[in-house]
């Protein structure tokens, strides 16, 4: 059935292209909804499995069916496995997902952000990765953040010097890196490292892709206040990458990382905004008392839910056409985080017995939710720091504290 | 239509708009508008309200787009028509209502009633000035005079087509507002010193700033997203359901914006802002009544919000 989406032009799908896409892919779910159960019900906070590592498993197993039916390739580089067509594809598949009350596994996240930047600029790993990481055998994670190097990334200490001389001597990282998500389950990382003077800000950094088997480097988990293992800190100590694995220009590697995060802003936002209409339409059946308060907040939410959504299909509309996209999207990032938090909050405001007291797994469920939902504000840039790049470099405002 | 066009059509209707005393639906006419309007709809709607809203305009042409919807619901000889909205707070009209047009300039009201839609004749309305909060707005107040209107004359189906098309024009008008809400309060924060710098420098008046532009910048998508549900091949067109829910979700947000912004706005602007002298005062009062006709923020919120409780699965609004 996949062969068909081969005519597409890479570079974009018409949206005649894209209803004829959504229609085969919502008959496709259709067919096998039997089998897809498994990865449906309306409480699947309820239904999480023990440890982070099963469910991405269990997720894995669903990437694996959807790659193998080809809906999965969709949107990808023939190059690399997939089936050609515009990225558009990609996000349709997502948001069919959510809308058929399917689970969308973890990985998702991490594929949605860090492959999608490789495919012009590495299409040699892309090629080579591709097909392992978007059928769930493989996953990624992004080491950017360290210890005293948060949302202001460009003082990070983490240092990669050359072992040897000229252009092909391998690299050895050195440092360590904190709050990448799902690293304890990563087979590769993007590494921001320092390769420039201390003082040199962004302009001496380079990224690597990193396997991380690579003798010297240790992963951690960090569970978050949920006890859910969702993060990690990862340790380099003499860390060998060989200087094909870096990732752009030596000292090029806040481009890279402009690059990549340009697609946290796209294809991150759409599944996320998906998954939180989802959330809303969990959370909605057990609110009691229905009344005028109730009704005030869960619309508030919905709003949220619906602006982040407007906003995200702009901006993955945009990215699919190949425009390259910049500081305005800082308030897709805004309304993002405030749909998450209005969202999430529904349950705890709207149930706050039952979440402060409930032992059930779906009650634990909506608790680990919660606090990710907390999260989802401070990673990737702060709220704080997305609303300082919309007042200085969207509404030209008079810059700070001068 | 593209970039060029929109700021050439945006200037003539400056012009327009700016122009005392005008009758907006002649001078449309004149200008062509109604070619504007059937090649792109979405955009000249758009457009022309979101002009509308930033000049402070007085026009009929909110009962235009909302007569328009109506479709030839009368059927009988062409007469010039108004429609008397329901008051704020107020899904229909039980005695008085809102009028936008001039009452002298048309022969017949329409009149949403509990029971359906009624149409009145325009003599039988008595009518008063409305000054109140916005009393540049020219709002006028009309009771019905004759008792009982009849409500079986019109087809209460179209009201509903109605009310989508009102909200996603004052949607837009209500953007102008708030833009231009947001665009005083930038000048005022960039130009005013205090304590040796601009106070837009101030880390608390930057995020305001920053947090109303968002809000602004989600109601314009989804103004966008309600419009594409109007005319999208596999929807279920202008009168189905999804396409209301979204006309409804773009006014609840484009309020929900002006609220935010104008709160920002008379704060950062300071004691000046709140004078009689400076132009804020204008834009917050006639976005407050914007805001309220045919449903506040506040009222459709709880009205979306009280549907998804009764398990209401809403259309997705936006696709890709």
């Amino acid at each position: 059935m996949i062969k068909e989406y081969v005519k597409y032009d890479p570079a974009s799908s018409s949206p005649q292209d894209v209803a004829e896409f959504r229609a085969g892919f919502r008959e496709w779910l259709r067919e096998n909804r039997t089998e897809l159960d498994r990865w449906r019900g309306r409480h699947y906070p309820g239904d999480r499995l023990p440890t982070l590592e099963q469910e991405m498993e269990h997720g894995g197993r669903l990437m694996a069916m959807l790659w193998e039916a080809g809906w999965g390739r969709a949107g990808w580089p023939v190059e690399a496995g997939g089936s050609g067509g515009g990225s558009v594809l990609r996000a349709v598949v997502l948001d069919e997902l959510w809308a058929h009350d399917i689970e969308l596994p973890h990985q998702y996240e991490a594929l949605e952000v860090m492959a999608p930047p490789l495919v012009g600029l590495r299409p040699d790993l892309i090629a080579e990765h591709l097909s392992a990481f978007a059928s769930g055998r493989q996953c990624w994670v992004q080491a950017f953040s360290e210890p005293e190097a948060g949302s202001d990334i460009a003082s990070l200490r983490t240092r990669a010097r050359r072992d040897g001389e000229g252009a092909d001597a391998d690299f050895l990282i050195n440092g360590q890196k904190v709050w990448g998500s799902l690293g304890t389950c990563a087979q590769y990382a993007f590494v921001l490292a320092r390769t420039g003077t201390p003082e040199s800000r962004h302009r001496g950094l380079t990224m690597f892709f990193l396997p991380l088997d690579t003798p010297g480097v240790t992963v951690r988990p960090i569970a978050l206040a949920s006890g859910v293992e969702h993060l990690s800190e990862i340790f380099f100590d003499d860390a060998r990458v060989p200087a094909s694995l870096v990732l752009g220009e030596v000292d090029g590697g806040w481009a890279t990382l402009m690059r990549i995060l340009q697609y946290e802003r796209g294809s991150y936002a759409w599944l996320r905004q998906a998954m939180l209409t989802r959330r809303l339409r969990e959370a909605v059946p057990d609110v009691h008392p229905r009344d005028d308060r109730a009704a005030q907040q869960v619309g508030r939410a919905y709003l949220h839910a619906l602006a982040a959504r407007a906003q995200a299909a702009r901006t993955v509309g945009r990215l699919g056409r190949g425009e390259t996209v910049g500081a305005e999207t800082s308030v897709d990032k805004v309304l993002l985080g405030q749909a998450e938090h209005a969202v999430l909050d529904v349950v705890r405001e709207l149930r706050p017995h039952a979440f402060l007291f409930g032992d059930s797994g779906e009650l634990a469920g909506w608790r680990d939710l919660w606090w990710y939902s907390r999260a989802t504000t401070v990673f990737g840039g702060a709220a704080e720091v997305q609303r300082g790049i919309v007042a200085d470099r969207v509404l030209r405002l008079p810059a700070e504290g001068v | 239509m593209d970039e060029r066009d929109r700021e050439l059509l945006a200037g003539s209707l400056r012009e327009l708009l700016a122009t005392p005393g005008v009758d907006v639906t002649t001078a449309l006419d004149e200008l062509g508008w109604d070619e504007v309007l059937s090649d792109d709809p979405a955009g000249a709607t758009t457009l022309l309200f979101t002009e509308h809203g930033r000049a402070l305009a007085c026009s009929n042409a909110l009962d235009d787009v909302v007569l328009a919807a109506l479709g030839d619901v009368g059927g009988g000889e062409p007469v010039r028509r108004a429609v008397l909205y329901p008051p704020i707070g107020s899904p229909v009209v039980a005695t008085e209502g809102i009028l936008v047009s001039d009452p002298t300039r048309v022969d017949e009201v329409i009149v949403p009633v509990l029971d359906g839609l009624a149409v009145v004749s325009a003599a039988g309305l008595s009518v008063r000035e409305a000054a109140g909060f916005d009393p540049d707005g020219h709002w006028r107040l009309a009771r019905l005079s004759d008792g009982e209107p009849d409500p079986g004359c019109l087809d209460p189906t179209h009201w509903g087509r109605a009310v989508a098309a009102g909200r996603r024009a004052l949607a837009a008008e209500l953007n102008g507002i708030t833009e231009t809400i947001l665009a005083i309060a930038i000048e005022h924060t960039t130009g005013r010193v205090q304590y040796g710098r601009p106070i837009a420098g101030y880390q608390s008046v930057r995020h305001r700033l920053a947090e109303g532009h968002a809000s602004l910048e989600a109601s314009r998508s989804l103004l966008e997203g309600a419009w594409s549900g109007v005319d999208r091949a596999d929807g279920e067109g202008p009168d189905g359901e999804g396409c209301a829910w979204a006309a409804t979700a773009a006014k609840a947000q484009a309020g929900h914006a002006y609220l935010e912004v104008s709160r920002h706005a008379m704060q950062l602007c300071g004691a000046i802002g709140l004078t009689f002298e400076h132009r804020l005062h204008r834009f917050v009062q006639r976005g407050a009544v914007l805001d309220g006709l045919l449903g506040s923020a506040r009222e459709l919120t709880h009205q979306m919000g009280a549907r998804l409780l009764d398990g209401y699965r809403p259309p997705t609004v936006v696709d890709l």
